[in-house]
């Protein structure tokens, strides 16, 4: 009885009552953080301008930044927050495969970015959802395409490419970047990997299932006996099972690595004693795993909430539990495609709130590292050291003080500012040439803050700006002047936040 | 488990909603013939073995210097992780370890060992011979790619291979690809000449099963019947055992 309770939250009451304490975006500001969540960069002024004279301009905005290239580059961004691949080591490196060192940042992004780049397409090409885990091609960019053994790649740039070394049709799960990142060995024997397939896929986390470990049990194999242990491992054993061609002889061994080893299929039921299953439906091996997985009414449901995760820049909770399904219907009815679930995420009032009057909904966001890296970057900073991009690294960058996700040790987006936010966006902001003035022009610095803020700066706020203006430019010269109004503006927190 | 139910809810009750997804294809039953072609002609190109490894190594060391690779001649150690060229223009780069009890053997290698021609040896793994009451054992485990070398090795081979020959009970546990077919003996044991057991090959839909009895026997595909798989293993066995 409680259990049902639990699960099956009162959502008239919760929908009512979330939407009574929200205070609308104004439009504009609406504007800025769709574009920010759906391509990564400010909106123009001219895009600003035309929300701000007909707010429904915005669902014409928002398709067009739907179907803009960055787009794709976003979505890498947000599933990245989720999935975690894009780390800054793994057991093998360039200079295993007789890559200059200056590509190792490089690198790491191009394996990290593997099955992220596979779902950004899918999403970017109107293929429906259940693609991501049944594909037969990978995505592959020159560094990858030139060390992994796959087919049909040419040129540097992010495309599509089909394994050549047997492995199964899987989408993702048959990629290099998630396995090298989600590594196994040989007491883990895959079970690791399976409950990370579970969290990712299913929203299921069976890590933070509560057990207790008994002592003097009388269970002589617990994995069988223990009711606490059976509990996880009767499902993630034999889907473990399935995962096996990604199973390395000899860990750290780029030969063991970049490849599939079909053989190895076979060693399941020799090692974990079990065979390939998907929550008691069997498998053939991973060439089935996919098409159970999206088979799987959870994937579908999981793949709607960590959306609405994402873009709300908070966990899903009970209170959410039909807002969320009004989503995943969305998304079923136009065939699974990504941005329809976007769209439907984007229309809510939770996504479109600019205050909450009951301090539920964080609101507004923090532009964390991956958006200052994106947003910056749009606006000119080019902050790198011997290739290494400052915002997008923590082997010489500053990506988790700027409140990004390393995937290793941080695991989720800043939500709120901090003291080393603070200090990087003030870095930043130095060396950001946003303005570049001979003489105060008090129309320049206006249009530049609404282009920063989505928000039309006060007199008060430009007489401000004038006096920072004629104070650094008496001390130097226009140069720094136009140095020193930009850093203000962008050290602003409606430039900080959106 | 209630507390799990109320603290992170799932959203599953989409369970009740169609899944979009077509039900699963049942896979296509091979060809039988082809599979056993393949298989024999994988067989035929020698059973893997630890010598191939070994030899490959150990001629691939003996062009190296007192500074490339340096240290023991005959093992690569840490220095050499990033790589070093020797005199002879050979390349080292990996580390390994190499015991020799004549006639028993132990070689670790993670590396690649490359020719001026550009040919290497690219290892991942564990080759072992060791001698076992009457019989020997014999292991070999891993990655391991001979550029321009013969047979198995050659093409390539992946997979973890253990045989217990010479003895009372002659066997093979072996899973392994070489040349894109790949081959599972669950085990296989020879019994007066005959090879009995179980036997795997993976096909684009999956594995052909059978269980031999001297040779033969009832190849199943997902537990359908397919007729029966005969594969030939006296030459490749007669090649390995003359290398004892």
């Amino acid at each position: 009885m409680i259990w049902l309770a639990c699960a099956t939250p009162a959502p008239v009451d919760t929908a009512v009552a979330v939407e009574e304490t929200l205070v609308p975006l104004q439009a504009p500001r609406l504007a800025r953080r769709l574009s920010l969540d759906l391509r990564g960069v400010l909106p123009s002024v001219d895009e600003l301008e035309s929300v701000e004279a007909d707010p429904s301009a915005l669902e014409d905005l928002r398709e067009d930044w739907l179907a803009d290239p960055r787009f794709e580059d976003r979505l890498v961004q947000l599933f990245q927050q989720r999935w975690h691949t894009r780390v800054d080591d793994f057991q093998s490196r360039s200079y295993d495969f007789g890559l200059d060192e200056s590509q190792d940042h490089a690198f790491l992004r191009a394996v990290g970015e593997e099955p992220l780049r596979l779902m950004a397409r899918v999403a970017m090409d109107d293929l429906p959802w259940t693609e991501t885990v049944t594909a037969d091609w990978t995505m592959v960019n020159g560094i990858t395409a030139s060390i992994w053994p796959v087919e049909g790649a040419e040129g540097a740039d992010w495309q599509p490419a089909v394994w050549s070394d047997g492995r199964p049709a899987a989408g993702v799960l048959a990629t290099n970047g998630l396995w090298w990142r989600y590594v196994t060995n040989s007491s883990n024997l895959n079970r690791g990997r399976a409950a990370t397939i579970s969290r990712l896929l299913l929203c299921e986390d069976v890590l933070q299932r509560p057990i207790t470990l008994s002592t003097g049990s009388a269970a002589e194999d617990p994995l069988r006996d223990d009711p606490y242990c059976v509990g996880c491992h009767s499902a993630l054993d034999p889907l473990a099972a399935s995962l096996f061609g990604f199973y390395w002889l000899v860990e750290y061994s780029p030969s063991e690595m970049v490849s599939y080893h079909p053989e190895r299929e076979r060693m399941a039921s020799a090692l974990l004693e079990v065979e390939p299953a998907w929550y008691g439906q069997p498998l053939g091996g991973l060439q089935d795993l996919g098409e159970a997985v999206a088979g799987d009414p959870r994937f579908v449901a999981c793949a709607a909430q960590s959306a609405a995760e994402q873009l709300w820049r908070r966990p899903v909770d009970a209170a959410d539990f039909d807002r969320v399904e009004g989503f995943r219907q969305a998304f079923e009815a136009g065939g699974l495609l990504y941005r329809d679930l976007l769209r439907a995420i984007t229309d809510d009032p939770v996504y479109r709130a600019g205050e909450d009057l009951a301090g539920r909904e964080p609101t507004p966001r923090v532009l964390s590292a991956d958006l200052l890296h994106s947003v910056l970057g749009d606006l000119g900073l080019d902050w790198e050291r011997v290739g290494y991009p400052l915002l997008d690294d923590d082997v010489l960058g500053v990506r988790v003080l700027a409140g990004g996700v390393d995937g290793a040790q941080v695991f989720a987006p800043q939500t709120e500012p901090g003291l080393t936010w603070a200090l990087v966006l003030e870095q930043a902001a130095e060396t950001t040439p946003v303005v570049q003035l001979t003489a105060w022009d008090e129309a320049a610095v206006a249009e530049l803050a609404w282009r920063l803020w989505a928000e039309r700066p006060s007199d008060t706020e430009l007489a401000s700006m004038r006096g920072l203006w004629n104070a650094v430019e008496g001390l130097y010269d226009a140069e720094v002047a136009s140095q020193a109004v930009g850093s203000a503006l962008l050290r602003d927190p409606r430039f900080g936040t959106y | 488990m209630i507390l799990l139910a109320c603290t992170t809810p799932t959203l599953d009750s989409a369970s009740e909603t169609a899944s979009p997804v077509d039900e699963a294809e049942a896979p296509v039953p091979p060809e039988l013939a082809e599979v056993q072609a393949a298989a024999q002609a994988a067989i035929d190109q020698g059973l893997p073995d630890p010598f191939a490894p070994r030899d490959a190594y150990l001629a691939a060391l003996a062009e190296g210097d007192a500074s490339c690779p340096g240290g023991d001649p005959l093992q690569l150690d840490d220095s050499v992780i990033l790589g070093c060229t020797a005199g002879s223009g050979w390349h080292y780069a990996g580390i390994s370890s190499w015991l020799d009890q004549e006639p028993e053997f132990d070689l670790f290698l993670e590396g690649e060992l490359t020719a001026p021609t550009g040919e290497a040896l690219i290892g991942a793994g564990h080759a072992r011979y060791v001698l076992a009451g009457e019989g020997v054992e014999l292991m070999l485990e891993g990655t391991w790619v001979g550029e321009g070398q013969p047979s198995w090795l050659g093409q390539g081979f992946s997979g973890s291979w253990y045989a217990s020959l010479g003895g009372s009970d002659e066997f093979v546990s072996a899973w392994w690809t070489v040349g894109g077919t790949s081959l599972g003996f669950e085990p296989l044991q020879w019994n007066a000449g005959c090879a009995d057991g179980q036997v795997a090959v993976r096909t684009d839909e999956g594995w052909v099963e059978a269980t031999l009895a001297c040779g033969c026997g009832e190849a199943t595909f997902y537990d359908q019947p397919l007729g029966e798989l005969c594969l030939d293993l006296e030459a490749a066995l007669a090649d390995l055992r003359a290398q004892l």
